[in-house]
C-alpha cells in the first residue's frame, strides 16, 4: 500500500496566487493543507473565467485548480479573536505559507518570531513580489508585472510588437514553487535539528531563476565576447518560437544541433539534396539558419503534424513535435496513458479534468484526492471537532465576523 | 557552523540540459556531494551552446552545472561501468536524463541499479515521461510549450499564427518541481529506509502551470483565444511603449513561419507592464498620470466600460508612458499604488534594478576556462540552514583523481592505469 510522502504534515495556507500552487503541491504529496480564508472568501475565488460562466465563490477555474486537496476554514486575522484562534492553530501546524505585504504579519502580531515562540518546530514561508526588504519591497505586483520584472518577458513575441505576457501565473508560480523547495529543505533539516525556520522568497528572483536562469550568464558571456548580448541592452531576440514552421494541417517544430539530429531531419524529409548540401554540423548551419529553415518548410508543407511528429520521432529519432491546442493536449495518447489528467467532481462547479503533479513516485505517489473546498467548508471539522468550540461559540464568532 | 541540510547525501549525476542539472545545482548548494559523470566522447548537450561554439564557454552549461564535482569516465567501456557500479553503492541518489535506451544499454537503469543499492532514489527526467506511446521521444524545452497548448495561447490577440515564447521555462521550472519530489523521497527514505523511482515529465510541468485552461476546456467545452497582454478582469492591463524605444519598426519582417532573422542594428527596447484591477487602483492610476481630461470620460468609468473600450484606453495610456523612461514611470505609478513594472532586460537587472542590487541576487564567479562572469544567486533564503556559496561548474574530469581515491580507495597506480586505458579522464 503506497503511503503519502507528507502525511501527518499540517500546512496553514494564508496565501493568494503567489503561494496557491505551491501549497497545492504539498497537498498532493499528502499534507493536510488548511486554506485560511477571510470570511468574505479568498480573492482568488473571483478570478474569471468561471465554471459554466456563472460567477460565484465556488466556480472560479483558477481557484478550483490551485486549491484541490485543501480544506477551508474562514478566519478574520484582522480581529483580536481571529489572531488568538490562529495562535492556537499554530500549535498544530508544521508549515505556514503567507503572501501578505512585508510587515503585515508583524502588524497582526503573527510574525515568524512570535509563531516560533508558540511552536519552535513551525516553518514559515513568506512570499512577496519583490522581497521582504529593499527599495521595491512595497511595490505592488501582479502576474504581468512580476513576469515583466523577472526579465523573462522581453524576449517573447516578435520584434515588431510588444513583448507578450505568458498565460497563467508563471512568475508567481515560480515564487510558490521555490517557496516549497525551501519548505521541503526546512522539513528535512527539522528531522535532524528539531527546529523550524523561516523561508523567504521574492517572486521576482524566483521567476528570474525559474523562467530564464540563463539570461544573466548569457548576457555576461556574450558581452565579454563582444557579441550582441542575448536579451541584452539593445537587442530583442523576440524572433518567435524557435522555428515553428507550417505544415499541411498546422504547425510543427524540430530542434537539431548534433550531426545525428541533422541526419534524422534530412532522412525524415527524404534527403532533399538542397538540405543535405548544407551539412550536419551546427557550425556550418548556424550562419545560414534562416535559409535552412526556409528549405525545411518547403518539405513540411507536404506532411501532416502527426506524420512529421510520429515518423520524425518514432522512425528517425528527431527531436520534434506538433504545435497543439490545449484541447488536443488533453486528447494526446501519451498524456492519457500516464493518466495525467484526473476527473474530479466538485459539488457546485461540476466535473472537470485536473492536471496532476508532473512526476510519478513509485512509493509515495502524489495524487488529486478531492476538489477545492467550499468557503468555510471545514469550519465544523476544525473549530468544533478538533478545537472543541461549541456550536454556540461558533455562532457568536460568526456573528462577530471572526469566522 | 550549521550543518548544511543535505550534508552526507551523495548524488551521481547523469543529467543533460537544464531540468535535472538545475535540480542537482540546488542539491549541491544545500550541501549534497553531487558528482557529474561526464565523458568527452559524448559531451553534455549544453556544451554545444558555447559562445562561438567553445564547449568551455557555454553560459548555460556553466550555470546549470555549478556546485558539483566532475568525474571523467567513459561509460561505453565495461571498466568504466564497473567503477560507476562501485560508486553507486556509496551514493544515495542517481539522476539521469539520457534517452531511456542509453541507461539500459549501460546497465544503469533503475532495476539494475536497485540490485546493487536497494534503497537508491533514482530520478529519471524525460520530456514526455515514461509509460506511454511517446516514451523515449527526445524532447527539449520548447517542445513542452508547443504540445501543451501554451504556444497556441501565448500570442497577441490578432496574431496570425502561433508565435509563443523564446523561453525554455518548462525545463527550468521542472528542476524545482523535481527538487520537491526528491526531498519528499529523501524524507521518506529517512523514515522507512526505502528508496524509490521518480519519473519526471517536463511537458507535464508546463501543463501544470496552466491547469485552469484545461478546466475551461473540460468544464466549459471552450477554447479561449489568446489574450495577449490583456486580462479578463483588469484594464488597463498591458505592456506599453516608453521613452527610449528607438529603431522600432512596426511590420519588421518577422518569421512568417520561416524567417528568424534578428535585427543587427542596436535597438533600445523600452516597455512597462501595468495592471489595474480595482477601482482604487484606477483612481490611483488617473492621479499618477495627472488626471488628464480623458480619464473622466464615461467610457472609462467602470471596469466593464474600460474593458469594452480597451483599445482606445491602451492608446491613451501609451501616450503617457511613451514620454517617460520605464523606471521613472514605474516609480510614479507605484507611488500611487498601481502595479507597474519595467519589462526588464538583462542589462537592467545587472545595472539598474535597485531591488536585485539591494538583495545581492546577481553574483560573480570565476570559472577556470571561461573567466569571471555573472550568475544568479539562490532564491531560497533559509534563516537557519542557508545555501552555501555557489561554486563554478567543474571542468571535465577535474575531480576524477580525488573521487576515485577518496570514495573507492584506488591507488595512484590503479588510476594511472585506467587513465592510460582511456577508461577515465
Amino acid at each position: 500500500m503506497p503511503q503519502l510522502a507528507l502525511s501527518g504534515i499540517r500546512v496553514l495556507d494564508l496565501s493568494d496566487g503567489k503561494g496557491a500552487y505551491g501549497a497545492r503541491i504539498l497537498a498532493d504529496l499528502g499534507a493536510d493543507v488548511i486554506k485560511v480564508e477571510p470570511p468574505g472568501g479568498d480573492p482568488m475565488r473571483s478570478i474569471p473565467p468561471f465554471a459554466g460562466d456563472l460567477p460565484g465563490h465556488e466556480r472560479s477555474l483558477y481557484w478550483l485548480y490551485r486549491n484541490v486537496n485543501k480544506r477551508s476554514i474562514t478566519l478574520n486575522l484582522d480581529s483580536k479573536e481571529g489572531q488568538e484562534i490562529f495562535k492556537r492553530l499554530i500549535k498544530t501546524a508544521d508549515v505556514v505559507v503567507e503572501t501578505f505585504e512585508p510587515g503585515y504579519m508583524k502588524q497582526l502580531g503573527l510574525d515568524y518570531e512570535t509563531l516560533r515562540d508558540i511552536n519552535p518546530r513551525v516553518i514559515m514561508a513568506s512570499i512577496t513580489d519583490f522581497g521582504q526588504t529593499g527599495p521595491y519591497s512595497h511595490y505592488k505586483g501582479s502576474d504581468i508585472v512580476d513576469f515583466a520584472m523577472s526579465g523573462a518577458m522581453i524576449v517573447n513575441g516578435t520584434p515588431d510588437r510588444a513583448p507578450v505576457n505568458m498565460p497563467g501565473s508563471p512568475a508567481r508560480d515560480c515564487g510558490a514553487i521555490y517557496a516549497m523547495c525551501g519548505v521541503m529543505l526546512a522539513l528535512y533539516a527539522r528531522a535532524f535539528t528539531g527546529e523550524g525556520q523561516y523561508v523567504e522568497i521574492s517572486a521576482q528572483e524566483a521567476a528570474l531563476a525559474g523562467l530564464f536562469s540563463w539570461s544573466i550568464p548569457g548576457y555576461s558571456y556574450r558581452s565579454a565576447a563582444g557579441r550582441i548580448p542575448f536579451a541584452g541592452p539593445r537587442m530583442m531576440p523576440r524572433t518567435g518560437s524557435l522555428a515553428i514552421v507550417p505544415c499541411k494541417d498546422g504547425y510543427v517544430h524540430w530542434l537539431a544541433t548534433s550531426p545525428r539530429q541533422f541526419a534524422a531531419l534530412y532522412e525524415l524529409l527524404g534527403n532533399p539534396p538542397e538540405l543535405v548540401e548544407m551539412g550536419n554540423n551546427i557550425l556550418d548551419v548556424a550562419p545560414r539558419i534562416g535559409e535552412h529553415i526556409e528549405k525545411v518548410t518547403r518539405h513540411t508543407m507536404n506532411m501532416t503534424m502527426r506524420e512529421f511528429f510520429e515518423q520524425g520521432q518514432g522512425k528517425f529519432g528527431l527531436p520534434c513535435c506538433p504545435v497543439c491546442t490545449p484541447a488536443e493536449y488533453i486528447d494526446n495518447p501519451h498524456v492519457k496513458a500516464r493518466s495525467f489528467f484526473k476527473e474530479v467532481e466538485h459539488p457546485e462547479a461540476g466535473k472537470g479534468l485536473y492536471a496532476t503533479m508532473p512526476f510519478k513516485m513509485t512509493e509515495t505517489p502524489a495524487e488529486v484526492r478531492f476538489p477545492a473546498p467550499r468557503l468555510g467548508q471545514h469550519n465544523g471539522e476544525i473549530y468544533h471537532d478538533e478545537m472543541g468550540f461549541s456550536m454556540e461559540e461558533l455562532d457568536a464568532l460568526r456573528r462577530a465576523g471572526v469566522i | 557552523m550549521v550543518r548544511p541540510v543535505l550534508e552526507g547525501i551523495r548524488v551521481l549525476d547523469f543529467s543533460n540540459g537544464a531540468a535535472l542539472p538545475e535540480t542537482l545545482k540546488m542539491c549541491g548548494e544545500f550541501g549534497a556531494d553531487v558528482i557529474e559523470v561526464a565523458c568527452s566522447e559524448y559531451p553534455e548537450f549544453l556544451r554545444r551552446l558555447g559562445i562561438d561554439f567553445d564547449p568551455n564557454k557555454s553560459p548555460a552549461h556553466n550555470d546549470a552545472f555549478r556546485n558539483r564535482r566532475c568525474l571523467g569516465v567513459n561509460l561505453t567501456t565495461p571498466e568504466g561501468r564497473a567503477i560507476i557500479l562501485e560508486l553507486i553503492k556509496a551514493s544515495d541518489i542517481v539522476a539521469e536524463s539520457y534517452r531511456p535506451a542509453v541507461m539500459v544499454s549501460w546497465g544503469l537503469d533503475y532495476d539494475s541499479v536497485k540490485k546493487v543499492k536497494p534503497d537508491i532514489i533514482y530520478v529519471s527526467s524525460h520530456g514526455w515521461g515514461s509509460g506511454g506511446p511517446y516514451e523515449g521521444f527526445q524532447t527539449y524545452g520548447p517542445h513542452a510549450q508547443h504540445v501543451t497548448g501554451l504556444t497556441w495561447l501565448w500570442n497577441h490577440q490578432d496574431s496570425p499564427y502561433p508565435i509563443g515564447g523564446n523561453l525554455i521555462h518548462p525545463d527550468h521550472i521542472a528542476s524545482k518541481m523535481c527538487f520537491i519530489a526528491l526531498l519528499a523521497a529523501l524524507d521518506y527514505r529517512r523514515r522507512t529506509g526505502k528508496g524509490q523511482l521518480i519519473d519526471l515529465s517536463q511537458i507535464e510541468v508546463a501543463a501544470g502551470l496552466m491547469g485552469e485552461v484545461y478546466l475551461d476546456v473540460s468544464m466549459n467545452q471552450r477554447l479561449e483565444p489568446p489574450m495577449g497582454n490583456r486580462s479578463l478582469y483588469a484594464a488597463p492591463h498591458g505592456c506599453y511603449k516608453c521613452k527610449g524605444l528607438v529603431n522600432y519598426e512596426p511590420g519588421y519582417p518577422h518569421m512568417g513561419g520561416t524567417d528568424i532573422r534578428v535585427p543587427q542594428e542596436p535597438t533600445e527596447d523600452r516597455w512597462i507592464a501595468i495592471s489595474v484591477f480595482s477601482e482604487e487602483e484606477w483612481e490611483g492610476f488617473c492621479r499618477a498620470i495627472g488626471n488628464p481630461a480623458w480619464t473622466t470620460n464615461r467610457k472609462f468609468a467602470t471596469l466593464n466600460q474600460r474593458l469594452e473600450n480597451v483599445e482606445e484606453l491602451d492608446r491613451l495610456v501609451e501616450e503617457w508612458t511613451r514620454q517617460r523612461d520605464p523606471f521613472e514611470a514605474m516609480e510614479i505609478l507605484q507611488r500611487a499604488g498601481v502595479a507597474a513594472g519595467v519589462v526588464e532586460c538583462a542589462e537592467d537587472q545587472v545595472n539598474t534594478d535597485e531591488q536585485l542590487k539591494h538583495r545581492g541576487f546577481i553574483i560573480e564567479l570565476d570559472h577556470p576556462a571561461a573567466g569571471r562572469h555573472l550568475y544568479l544567486g539562490e532564491p531560497i533564503k533559509l534563516s537557519k540552514t542557508p545555501a552555501l556559496p555557489s561554486s563554478y561548474a567543474p571542468l571535465l574530469g577535474e575531480h576524477t583523481n580525488e573521487i576515485l581515491q577518496e570514495i573507492l580507495g584506488m591507488s595512484k597506480q590503479e588510476i594511472a592505469q585506467l587513465r592510460k586505458e582511456k577508461v577515465i579522464e
